[in-house]
């Protein structure tokens, strides 16, 4: 069966340890570019709050880590991943092509030929995608969206 | 008596054709989304925020106030057809709604007494927003930079915990939020910080594709598990007419109802309890009163306990959100998020600068609880096929939706690639028992938290004593803020030492 195929990551502890890796960055920058507290206006600088979030972050990240020990890894099947691997390609689309071409082009694709649903369902999930794109945002909500590549070049830009 | 007549005054600015237009829009959307298993209101509210932009604030506000609202109505009919709750809060509404529907061959009624308490249950929260929301404003008033500090983090703290199971895991997503939104311009000096050097991300992080991506595409992403689940859905042909129920059935549900609504207004007043904990808290609740069957076989009075009081926790939750600008639950912070974007600043002044606002939102709610019945009653006949929509159809659309509403809030693919990369981590901390509802909260009330502490150690010179001891009332808050933060450590203790030993479930 497609996309069955899983893997097992320890993502319980790497949470944690990334956690921990944000509030260190955070504290570095914090204390560097812009310090705790200024001294001579008796005042917080721009640094404090972020730097008090950024050591709370790194402590609890140590106990999240000392409890991501009891905790199984976690299983991840590839077919979740599809549609992050979809929707990049949507977007190197609709930077290439535009839109519309692109949300035509990745629907029929995902519809008809990774779901192999029939043509009346994929016509529908089609229709209401351009209702979307066209009468709700483009000309009620005036949304430009990008014409790609493509267009620019037809259009001269 | 004059919260009633500044009720009055609200439905009058609620009449206006666009307003009602915007009511009835939200009420239809709200309700299909909520009905669509598995995707709940926190990612329903989500999605549906760009369609607010071409309206003035309060018509965008009464949208969305009307979409999260009729979500909660929604979320019970495929709890009750399918056996598949619509959102976490319908849980209990499937236990009872789905045996009578099939058990007791009476899906009709089963759905007619999940409305008709959801109605119930929502007028009688709303009733209590009504005295509430300007009475916990004006005492909001007495609220000081040092007051609103402690008052933040005890909203934060409570509801990193109470918010999915383990509360180092909910406040540690809580920090997380905070840093994110700490990325941009210094709320107070303007100075960019945090910005690694990219000029995209000087304006700071935006909210709609933030959310967007931790809750509608992670919950995409979720959703390819569902796509090949074989659904049991009623198969009994539904009518109006059919569903109508009896004088007996009206006896039964009504005493339930007005209880379960109630307690759970309050619950939904409380930070971080929300619709779900009301609704498991008015079934328990229910199980201490008299059923005509016993729960779990199809009683009425099960259904009309959790859906009375997840509607009322709904309108509850906007009491602390009007009146002291802190949401109860990870949809009450998009709310506050869509307010904060139309430049509305909930607050204790909101009642008295803004009250054509306040008040127009509260009447809508009023609106929106009839409009969302009626149109649930009017659905009833085509209710199978709108359920029946193939989760693989729904999959490619909504990823559709989510590029439109990234895209529209930003005018950039920046906003796309940050909706991405927010969908993926979203996605990864669900899988590890992460509720990312904290960190949404965490996010939008950042900005709020560090201006107010900022401005207590500048008054105070930086005693920190001062602050968290300031008056009566940041006193009271602190010590709740530490019975927060020491209940899970001394549970712990308890168990680790043999003293407490907790209950296993099931």
């Amino acid at each position: 069966m497609k996309g069955t195929s899983s893997v097992k990551l320890p993502t319980q502890v790497i949470i944690p340890v990334i956690g921990f890796i944000i509030g260190l960055v955070y504290l570095i920058i914090g204390m560097g570019d812009f310090g705790f507290w200024n001294h001579s206006t008796n005042t917080p600088t721009a640094g404090f709050f972020p730097i008090i979030i950024a050591v709370g972050l790194m402590i609890l990240s140590v106990l999240g880590f000392i409890q991501s020990f009891r905790r199984k890894s976690v299983e991840y099947r590839l077919l979740n991943w599809y549609v992050p691997i979809g929707f990049l390609l949507f977007i190197v689309g609709v930077m290439i092509i535009g839109t519309v071409p692109a949300v035509i082009i990745f629907e029929l694709l995902w519809c008809k030929f990774y779901e192999k649903l029939s043509w009346k369902s994929t016509i529908i999930a089609l229709i209401f995608c351009l209702i979307l794109v066209l009468p709700v945002f483009t000309w009620w909500l005036q949304i430009d969206f990008p014409v790609g590549l493509i267009g620019n070049l037809i259009l001269g830009y | 008596m004059e919260n009633f007549m500044w009720l009055l005054h609200g439905f009058g600015v609620v009449f206006s054709l666009e307003n009602l237009g915007a009511c009835l829009l939200g009420s239809i959307l709200g309700l299909i989304v909520g009905a669509m298993p598995g995707i709940g209101s926190l990612a329903g509210v989500a999605l549906l925020l760009p369609l607010t932009y071409k309206f003035n604030p309060t018509t965008a506000i009464i949208m969305l106030g009307a979409l999260y609202y009729s979500n909660m109505y929604g979320g019970a009919f495929s709890a009750i057809l399918l056996n598949i709750p619509g959102d976490s809060p319908a849980v209990l509404t499937a236990v009872d709604g789905y045996p009578m529907a099939t058990v007791k061959k009476r899906p009709g009624q089963a759905l007619m007494t999940a409305n008709a308490s959801s109605c119930i249950g929502g007028i009688i929260g709303m009733l209590i927003l009504v005295v509430l929301g300007p009475a916990l404003a004006e005492f909001g008033l007495k609220f000081g930079p040092a007051e609103m500090t402690v008052l933040l983090l005890v909203a934060m703290t409570s509801i990193g915990w109470l918010v999915g199971g383990n509360p180092i895991q909910g406040v540690l997503l809580s920090f997380i939020g905070i840093l994110v939104a700490s990325i941009g311009m210094d709320v107070q000096t303007g100075t960019p910080r945090f910005n690694f050097g990219s000029i995209y991300l000087m304006g700071g992080i935006e909210f709609i594709p933030f959310v967007i991506g931790t809750v509608g595409f992670a919950q995409l992403m979720q959703l390819m598990d569902q796509k090949d689940d074989k659904v049991n859905a009623v198969t009994d042909k539904l009518t109006i007419r059919g569903s109508m129920l009896t004088a007996h059935d009206w006896k039964r549900l009504t005493p339930p109802s007005v209880r379960a609504g109630i307690m759970g207004t309050f619950v939904g007043v409380l930070p971080g309890a929300g619709a779900t904990a009301a609704s498991f808290l008015a079934y328990a609740m229910q199980k201490g009163f008299k059923s005509e069957e016993p729960l779990g076989t199809g009683a009425i009075e099960g259904i009309a306990a959790s859906e009375s009081a997840n509607n009322a926790a709904a309108a509850g939750s906007f009491a602390p959100l009007l009146a002291l600008g802190i949401p109860g639950s990870g949809t009450g912070a998009v709310l506050l998020g869509g307010l904060m974007m139309w430049g509305l600043n909930p607050g204790p002044l909101l009642f008295s600068t803004d009250p054509d606002f306040a008040w127009g939102l509260i009447a809508s709610l009023f609106i929106s609880n009839l409009v969302a019945l009626a149109i649930s009653l009017g659905i009833i006949p085509v209710l199978l096929k709108i359920l029946k929509v193939p989760v693989r159809i729904m999959i490619p659309v909504i990823m559709i939706v989510c590029f439109l509403g990234a895209y529209a809030s930003t005018y950039s693919m920046f906003g796309v690639v940050i909706m991405l990369i927010a969908g993926v981590f979203g996605y990864i901390f669900e899988k590890n028992d992460y509720s990312t509802a904290p960190m949404l909260l965490a996010f939008v009330l950042a900005p709020l938290l560090e201006d107010n502490m900022r401005k207590a150690f500048i008054a105070t010179a930086g005693d920190i004593s001062e602050v968290f001891f300031a008056s009566a009332i940041a006193t009271v808050l602190t010590i709740i803020l530490i019975v927060l933060c020491a209940f899970p450590i001394v549970r712990t203790i308890l168990i680790k030492t043999g003293v407490y030993t907790p209950k296993k479930k099931g």
